[in-house]
Protein backbone atom coordinates (compact mmCIF):
# COMPACT_ATOMS: atom_id res chain seq x y z
CA UNK A 1 0.00 0.00 0.00
CA UNK A 2 1.29 3.42 -0.45
CA UNK A 3 0.73 6.17 1.24
CA UNK A 4 0.05 10.14 0.52
CA UNK A 5 3.45 10.85 2.33
CA UNK A 6 4.94 7.99 0.27
CA UNK A 7 3.50 9.97 -2.83
CA UNK A 8 4.52 13.26 -1.56
CA UNK A 9 8.07 12.55 -1.23
CA UNK A 10 8.38 10.54 -4.59
CA UNK A 11 6.41 13.70 -6.61
CA UNK A 12 8.74 16.33 -5.01
CA UNK A 13 11.78 13.76 -6.82
CA UNK A 14 10.05 12.97 -10.00
CA UNK A 15 9.22 17.04 -10.14
CA UNK A 16 13.00 17.68 -9.33
CA UNK A 17 14.32 15.37 -12.02
CA UNK A 18 11.47 16.89 -14.33
CA UNK A 19 13.00 19.98 -14.06
CA UNK A 20 16.89 18.56 -14.38
CA UNK A 21 15.69 16.92 -17.87
CA UNK A 22 15.37 20.72 -19.09
CA UNK A 23 17.28 23.50 -20.69
CA UNK A 24 17.37 26.56 -18.70
CA UNK A 25 14.72 29.16 -19.20
CA UNK A 26 17.68 31.22 -20.77
CA UNK A 27 18.89 28.51 -22.97
CA UNK A 28 15.20 28.61 -24.39
CA UNK A 29 14.99 31.11 -26.92
CA UNK A 30 12.25 30.67 -29.58
CA UNK A 31 11.47 33.80 -31.44
CA UNK A 32 7.19 33.81 -31.51
CA UNK A 33 4.69 34.59 -34.20
CA UNK A 34 3.47 37.49 -34.42
CA UNK A 35 -0.08 36.04 -33.73
CA UNK A 36 1.02 34.91 -30.45
CA UNK A 37 2.52 38.09 -29.50
CA UNK A 38 -0.81 39.86 -30.21
CA UNK A 39 -2.64 37.48 -28.23
CA UNK A 40 -0.33 37.26 -25.37
CA UNK A 41 -0.32 41.23 -25.19
CA UNK A 42 -3.79 41.05 -24.65
CA UNK A 43 -3.59 38.83 -22.27
CA UNK A 44 -0.83 40.62 -20.48
CA UNK A 45 -2.55 43.89 -20.32
CA UNK A 46 -5.68 41.83 -19.00
CA UNK A 47 -3.07 40.66 -16.14
CA UNK A 48 -1.70 44.14 -15.66
CA UNK A 49 -5.06 45.88 -15.82
CA UNK A 50 -7.78 43.97 -14.36
CA UNK A 51 -9.71 46.92 -12.70
CA UNK A 52 -9.79 49.40 -16.32
CA UNK A 53 -11.59 46.02 -17.78
CA UNK A 54 -13.79 45.39 -14.50
CA UNK A 55 -14.83 49.27 -14.89
CA UNK A 56 -15.14 48.60 -19.30
CA UNK A 57 -17.85 45.89 -18.37
CA UNK A 58 -19.50 48.15 -15.72
CA UNK A 59 -19.52 50.98 -17.99
CA UNK A 60 -20.98 48.89 -20.96
CA UNK A 61 -23.89 47.41 -18.88
CA UNK A 62 -24.95 51.11 -17.05
CA UNK A 63 -24.97 52.01 -21.25
CA UNK A 64 -27.14 48.76 -21.89
CA UNK A 65 -28.88 49.66 -19.28
CA UNK A 66 -30.02 53.23 -20.23
CA UNK A 67 -30.57 52.39 -23.74
CA UNK A 68 -32.98 50.16 -22.87
CA UNK A 69 -34.85 52.87 -21.09
CA UNK A 70 -33.94 51.99 -17.30
CA UNK A 71 -32.00 54.88 -16.56
CA UNK A 72 -34.03 56.66 -13.97
CA UNK A 73 -34.99 53.30 -12.47
CA UNK A 74 -31.66 52.38 -12.12
CA UNK A 75 -30.31 55.77 -9.93
CA UNK A 76 -33.04 55.20 -7.35
CA UNK A 77 -34.78 51.75 -6.98
CA UNK A 78 -33.59 48.45 -4.95
CA UNK A 79 -33.40 46.89 -8.87
CA UNK A 80 -31.05 49.43 -9.68
CA UNK A 81 -28.71 47.78 -6.88
CA UNK A 82 -29.32 44.19 -8.27
CA UNK A 83 -28.61 45.38 -11.73
CA UNK A 84 -25.09 46.31 -10.96
CA UNK A 85 -24.14 43.26 -9.06
CA UNK A 86 -25.75 39.76 -9.05
CA UNK A 87 -24.47 36.60 -10.61
CA UNK A 88 -25.91 35.87 -13.71
CA UNK A 89 -26.41 32.32 -15.94
CA UNK A 90 -26.29 31.50 -18.85
CA UNK A 91 -26.18 28.80 -21.18
CA UNK A 92 -23.61 28.31 -24.01
CA UNK A 93 -22.95 25.46 -26.56
CA UNK A 94 -21.79 22.73 -23.98
CA UNK A 95 -23.32 23.88 -20.80
CA UNK A 96 -23.57 26.76 -18.56
CA UNK A 97 -21.71 29.28 -17.17
CA UNK A 98 -22.32 31.69 -14.15
CA UNK A 99 -20.36 34.98 -14.13
CA UNK A 100 -20.89 38.09 -11.27
CA UNK A 101 -21.65 41.00 -13.45
CA UNK A 102 -21.83 44.49 -11.84
CA UNK A 103 -19.95 46.25 -8.98
CA UNK A 104 -19.43 44.40 -5.33
CA UNK A 105 -22.18 45.70 -3.24
CA UNK A 106 -22.67 44.26 -0.40
CA UNK A 107 -20.48 40.77 0.51
CA UNK A 108 -21.89 37.42 1.59
CA UNK A 109 -19.63 36.44 4.43
CA UNK A 110 -21.55 33.61 5.41
CA UNK A 111 -20.13 29.88 4.83
CA UNK A 112 -22.58 27.49 3.69
CA UNK A 113 -22.82 23.17 3.80
CA UNK A 114 -25.12 20.70 3.06
CA UNK A 115 -27.05 20.08 6.36
CA UNK A 116 -28.51 16.63 4.36
CA UNK A 117 -26.80 14.24 2.23
CA UNK A 118 -28.33 10.62 0.95
CA UNK A 119 -26.35 8.48 4.02
CA UNK A 120 -24.52 6.92 1.53
CA UNK A 121 -22.28 9.57 0.29
CA UNK A 122 -18.84 10.47 2.33
CA UNK A 123 -17.29 13.63 2.13
CA UNK A 124 -13.65 12.94 0.56
CA UNK A 125 -12.50 16.57 0.02
CA UNK A 126 -13.32 19.97 1.20
CA UNK A 127 -11.57 23.05 0.07
CA UNK A 128 -12.51 26.71 0.74
CA UNK A 129 -10.58 29.79 -0.34
CA UNK A 130 -11.42 32.90 -1.83
CA UNK A 131 -15.25 33.05 -1.06
CA UNK A 132 -15.81 29.67 -2.36
CA UNK A 133 -16.00 26.54 -1.04
CA UNK A 134 -16.23 22.88 -2.74
CA UNK A 135 -17.34 20.12 -0.93
CA UNK A 136 -17.02 16.59 -2.91
CA UNK A 137 -18.50 13.64 -1.73
CA UNK A 138 -18.28 9.64 -3.26
CA UNK A 139 -20.66 6.63 -2.57
CA UNK A 140 -20.01 3.16 -3.52
CA UNK A 141 -20.24 4.24 -7.54
CA UNK A 142 -20.39 7.87 -7.98
CA UNK A 143 -18.92 10.98 -6.84
CA UNK A 144 -21.15 14.50 -5.90
CA UNK A 145 -20.38 17.82 -5.13
CA UNK A 146 -22.03 20.77 -3.35
CA UNK A 147 -20.14 24.50 -4.24
CA UNK A 148 -20.97 27.83 -3.53
CA UNK A 149 -19.11 31.19 -4.63
CA UNK A 150 -19.64 34.57 -3.05
CA UNK A 151 -18.81 37.52 -4.87
CA UNK A 152 -15.55 39.41 -2.75
CA UNK A 153 -14.03 42.83 -3.26
CA UNK A 154 -11.32 42.54 -5.54
CA UNK A 155 -11.52 39.16 -6.27
CA UNK A 156 -13.76 38.13 -9.22
CA UNK A 157 -14.77 34.32 -9.69
CA UNK A 158 -16.65 32.78 -11.95
CA UNK A 159 -18.20 29.42 -12.69
CA UNK A 160 -18.43 26.88 -15.99
CA UNK A 161 -20.20 23.89 -15.76
CA UNK A 162 -20.25 21.20 -19.30
CA UNK A 163 -21.72 18.67 -19.90
CA UNK A 164 -20.23 15.80 -22.54
CA UNK A 165 -24.01 15.74 -24.23
CA UNK A 166 -25.71 19.42 -23.65
CA UNK A 167 -28.00 18.83 -26.18
CA UNK A 168 -29.63 16.09 -24.40
CA UNK A 169 -29.80 17.50 -20.95
CA UNK A 170 -33.22 18.67 -19.71
CA UNK A 171 -33.76 22.21 -17.94
CA UNK A 172 -36.20 22.94 -15.09
CA UNK A 173 -36.95 25.33 -13.30
CA UNK A 174 -37.66 24.12 -9.19
CA UNK A 175 -37.86 26.12 -6.36
CA UNK A 176 -34.88 26.13 -3.71
CA UNK A 177 -36.55 27.35 -0.31
CA UNK A 178 -38.50 29.92 -2.59
CA UNK A 179 -35.71 30.91 -4.86
CA UNK A 180 -35.62 30.13 -8.02
CA UNK A 181 -33.17 27.56 -9.70
CA UNK A 182 -32.63 25.75 -12.39
CA UNK A 183 -32.01 21.66 -12.73
CA UNK A 184 -29.98 20.45 -15.38
CA UNK A 185 -30.91 16.46 -15.66
CA UNK A 186 -28.89 14.52 -18.61
CA UNK A 187 -31.06 11.75 -20.57
CA UNK A 188 -28.28 9.42 -19.20
CA UNK A 189 -29.64 8.72 -15.80
CA UNK A 190 -26.25 7.60 -14.11
CA UNK A 191 -24.89 10.75 -15.06
CA UNK A 192 -25.00 13.60 -12.35
CA UNK A 193 -27.72 16.48 -12.21
CA UNK A 194 -27.16 19.55 -11.36
CA UNK A 195 -29.07 22.12 -9.96
CA UNK A 196 -27.63 26.05 -9.72
CA UNK A 197 -29.94 28.79 -7.94
CA UNK A 198 -28.63 32.23 -6.06
CA UNK A 199 -29.43 34.11 -2.97
CA UNK A 200 -31.91 36.46 -3.20
CA UNK A 201 -29.81 39.16 -3.11
CA UNK A 202 -27.93 37.59 -6.18
CA UNK A 203 -24.64 37.63 -4.28
CA UNK A 204 -23.97 34.07 -3.82
CA UNK A 205 -24.63 30.98 -6.32
CA UNK A 206 -24.65 27.79 -5.50
CA UNK A 207 -24.34 24.50 -7.49
CA UNK A 208 -25.21 21.00 -6.19
CA UNK A 209 -24.42 17.99 -8.68
CA UNK A 210 -25.18 14.11 -7.39
CA UNK A 211 -26.11 11.18 -10.16
CA UNK A 212 -29.68 11.31 -8.01
CA UNK A 213 -33.64 11.62 -8.66
CA UNK A 214 -34.59 15.39 -9.00
CA UNK A 215 -36.53 15.15 -6.01
CA UNK A 216 -33.24 14.10 -3.61
CA UNK A 217 -31.37 16.64 -5.50
CA UNK A 218 -33.85 19.31 -4.76
CA UNK A 219 -33.63 18.00 -0.91
CA UNK A 220 -30.15 18.45 -0.80
CA UNK A 221 -30.58 21.92 -2.22
CA UNK A 222 -32.91 22.95 -0.10
CA UNK A 223 -30.93 22.01 3.32
CA UNK A 224 -28.07 23.95 2.00
CA UNK A 225 -27.14 25.59 5.76
CA UNK A 226 -25.66 28.57 6.45
CA UNK A 227 -23.19 28.45 9.60
CA UNK B 1 -19.92 17.13 -16.37
CA UNK B 2 -16.51 19.73 -16.10
CA UNK B 3 -17.07 22.56 -13.68
CA UNK B 4 -14.22 24.73 -12.61
CA UNK B 5 -13.76 28.09 -11.65
CA UNK B 6 -12.51 30.92 -13.90
CA UNK B 7 -11.13 34.16 -14.06
CA UNK B 8 -9.78 35.41 -10.87
CA UNK B 9 -8.51 38.71 -11.04
CA UNK B 10 -6.57 40.71 -8.30
CA UNK B 11 -4.69 44.03 -8.32
CA UNK B 12 -2.07 42.20 -6.14
CA UNK B 13 -1.02 39.80 -9.25
CA UNK B 14 -0.61 42.76 -11.56
CA UNK B 15 2.99 42.58 -12.89
CA UNK B 16 3.54 38.87 -11.96
CA UNK B 17 1.85 37.39 -15.18
CA UNK B 18 4.44 39.61 -17.08
CA UNK B 19 7.09 37.64 -15.43
CA UNK B 20 6.12 34.85 -15.89
CA UNK B 21 5.43 35.33 -19.34
CA UNK B 22 8.94 36.59 -20.09
CA UNK B 23 10.99 34.14 -17.73
CA UNK B 24 9.14 30.61 -19.03
CA UNK B 25 7.71 31.26 -22.52
CA UNK B 26 10.80 29.82 -23.81
CA UNK B 27 11.08 26.82 -21.75
CA UNK B 28 7.30 26.33 -21.99
CA UNK B 29 7.52 26.42 -26.00
CA UNK B 30 10.10 23.63 -25.78
CA UNK B 31 7.90 21.62 -23.32
CA UNK B 32 5.08 22.02 -26.06
CA UNK B 33 7.18 21.27 -29.01
CA UNK B 34 8.29 18.08 -27.83
CA UNK B 35 5.02 16.78 -27.92
CA UNK B 36 3.50 18.13 -30.74
CA UNK B 37 6.51 18.98 -32.44
CA UNK B 38 4.60 21.50 -34.81
CA UNK B 39 5.73 24.89 -33.85
CA UNK B 40 1.85 26.48 -34.24
CA UNK B 41 0.62 24.14 -32.61
CA UNK B 42 3.12 24.40 -29.76
CA UNK B 43 2.73 27.99 -29.58
CA UNK B 44 -1.35 27.36 -29.26
CA UNK B 45 -0.60 25.32 -26.67
CA UNK B 46 1.36 27.46 -24.33
CA UNK B 47 -0.82 30.28 -25.23
CA UNK B 48 -3.94 28.24 -23.38
CA UNK B 49 -1.16 27.37 -20.62
CA UNK B 50 -0.84 31.12 -20.49
CA UNK B 51 -4.65 31.53 -19.82
CA UNK B 52 -4.72 29.00 -17.71
CA UNK B 53 -1.85 30.42 -15.29
CA UNK B 54 -3.39 33.61 -15.80
CA UNK B 55 -6.50 32.07 -14.02
CA UNK B 56 -4.22 30.93 -11.12
CA UNK B 57 -2.06 33.37 -10.97
CA UNK B 58 -3.11 33.76 -7.09
CA UNK B 59 -1.88 31.27 -6.06
CA UNK B 60 1.51 32.14 -7.53
CA UNK B 61 4.17 33.23 -4.74
CA UNK B 62 7.38 32.59 -5.68
CA UNK B 63 7.90 33.27 -9.99
CA UNK B 64 11.52 32.06 -9.81
CA UNK B 65 10.43 29.03 -7.30
CA UNK B 66 11.32 25.17 -8.35
CA UNK B 67 7.83 24.25 -7.15
CA UNK B 68 6.27 27.57 -9.79
CA UNK B 69 8.51 26.48 -12.58
CA UNK B 70 7.82 22.57 -11.98
CA UNK B 71 3.88 24.37 -11.71
CA UNK B 72 4.46 26.07 -15.46
CA UNK B 73 5.71 23.59 -16.98
CA UNK B 74 3.35 21.17 -16.12
CA UNK B 75 0.63 22.89 -17.50
CA UNK B 76 2.39 23.55 -20.28
CA UNK B 77 2.68 19.95 -20.68
CA UNK B 78 -0.62 18.96 -20.02
CA UNK B 79 -2.04 21.80 -22.65
CA UNK B 80 0.56 20.36 -25.33
CA UNK B 81 -0.94 16.82 -24.50
CA UNK B 82 -4.63 18.23 -24.92
CA UNK B 83 -4.19 19.44 -27.80
CA UNK B 84 -1.96 16.51 -29.71
CA UNK B 85 -5.37 14.45 -28.33
CA UNK B 86 -7.37 16.80 -30.33
CA UNK B 87 -5.41 16.53 -33.67
CA UNK B 88 -5.05 12.89 -33.53
CA UNK B 89 -7.55 10.86 -31.30
CA UNK B 90 -11.21 11.41 -31.22
CA UNK B 91 -11.38 9.06 -28.28
CA UNK B 92 -11.19 11.16 -24.83
CA UNK B 93 -10.48 7.58 -22.74
CA UNK B 94 -8.04 6.49 -25.27
CA UNK B 95 -5.84 9.19 -24.94
CA UNK B 96 -5.40 9.50 -20.93
CA UNK B 97 -3.98 6.03 -21.19
CA UNK B 98 -2.14 6.14 -24.25
CA UNK B 99 -0.27 9.77 -24.10
CA UNK B 100 2.80 9.74 -22.37
CA UNK B 101 3.73 13.46 -22.28
CA UNK B 102 7.56 14.04 -21.80
CA UNK B 103 9.89 11.62 -20.88
CA UNK B 104 11.35 11.71 -17.26
CA UNK B 105 14.38 10.49 -16.90
CA UNK B 106 15.36 8.86 -13.30
CA UNK B 107 18.11 7.33 -12.10
CA UNK B 108 19.95 5.09 -10.04
CA UNK B 109 18.02 2.01 -8.10
CA UNK B 110 14.42 1.46 -9.16
CA UNK B 111 12.29 3.82 -6.52
CA UNK B 112 8.50 4.94 -6.09
CA UNK B 113 9.89 8.33 -7.54
CA UNK B 114 11.79 6.22 -10.64
CA UNK B 115 8.08 3.98 -11.11
CA UNK B 116 6.02 7.18 -11.04
CA UNK B 117 8.42 8.71 -13.90
CA UNK B 118 7.41 5.69 -15.73
CA UNK B 119 3.83 6.82 -15.53
CA UNK B 120 1.99 8.24 -19.07
CA UNK B 121 1.57 11.71 -18.43
CA UNK B 122 -1.88 12.36 -17.60
CA UNK B 123 -1.28 10.28 -14.40
CA UNK B 124 2.23 11.77 -13.71
CA UNK B 125 0.46 14.57 -14.10
CA UNK B 126 -2.70 14.15 -11.85
CA UNK B 127 -0.65 12.44 -9.14
CA UNK B 128 1.61 15.48 -8.70
CA UNK B 129 -0.35 17.71 -9.02
CA UNK B 130 -1.95 16.27 -6.11
CA UNK B 131 0.69 15.56 -4.12
CA UNK B 132 3.39 17.93 -5.08
CA UNK B 133 1.56 20.85 -5.65
CA UNK B 134 -1.25 20.21 -2.76
CA UNK B 135 -4.32 21.10 -5.39
CA UNK B 136 -7.69 20.00 -4.86
CA UNK B 137 -9.64 17.46 -7.21
CA UNK B 138 -11.64 20.44 -8.28
CA UNK B 139 -8.42 22.73 -8.89
CA UNK B 140 -6.80 19.62 -11.08
CA UNK B 141 -10.14 19.30 -12.75
CA UNK B 142 -10.03 23.10 -13.69
CA UNK B 143 -6.26 22.37 -14.84
CA UNK B 144 -6.75 19.47 -16.84
CA UNK B 145 -9.93 20.48 -18.88
CA UNK B 146 -11.79 17.19 -16.94
CA UNK B 147 -14.62 16.71 -14.67
CA UNK B 148 -13.60 16.43 -10.84
CA UNK B 149 -15.05 12.49 -10.90
CA UNK B 150 -12.73 11.93 -13.58
CA UNK B 151 -9.92 13.55 -11.97
CA UNK B 152 -11.18 11.36 -8.92
CA UNK B 153 -11.37 8.31 -10.81
CA UNK B 154 -8.01 8.92 -12.81
CA UNK B 155 -6.12 9.76 -9.48
CA UNK B 156 -7.34 6.42 -8.35
CA UNK B 157 -6.11 4.65 -11.98
CA UNK B 158 -2.74 6.33 -11.16
CA UNK B 159 -2.10 4.64 -7.79
CA UNK B 160 -3.75 1.48 -9.04
CA UNK B 161 -0.65 1.60 -12.11
CA UNK B 162 2.17 2.98 -9.89
CA UNK B 163 1.38 0.02 -7.62
CA UNK B 164 1.31 -2.38 -10.89
CA UNK B 165 5.25 -1.09 -11.97
CA UNK B 166 6.14 -0.56 -8.10
CA UNK B 167 5.90 -4.24 -8.24
CA UNK B 168 7.02 -5.75 -11.65
CA UNK B 169 10.06 -2.98 -10.18
CA UNK B 170 10.09 -5.38 -7.02
CA UNK B 171 9.81 -1.70 -5.26
CA UNK B 172 7.09 -3.09 -2.27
Amino acid sequence: MISDEMLSQAAGEVAEAFLASLPSPEECTHTYSKRFERKMKRLCARQAHPVRFYVLRTAACILLALLLGFGSLLAVSAQAREAFGRWIRNDTETGFEVDFEGKVGEEDTARYHPGWIPSEYVVIEDSESRGYRDILYKSVDDLGWFTYLSVREHVYTGVYVYFEDFEDVRQQTVWINGLEGTLYQPADPSEASVICWMNSEGTTVFLVNFAVDADTLIRIAENIVAE
Amino acid sequence: MLCYLMAIESPADQTKFEKIYQHYKGLMFHVANEILQNEEDAEDAVHNAFVKIAKDISKIEDVTSVRTQHFILLVAESEAIDLYRKNHLRNKTKYLEALAGLIVPMEGAPSLAYCMGKLPGKYREVLLLKHYHGLSFREIAELLHLSQDNVYKLHQRAKSKLQQICEEEGVL
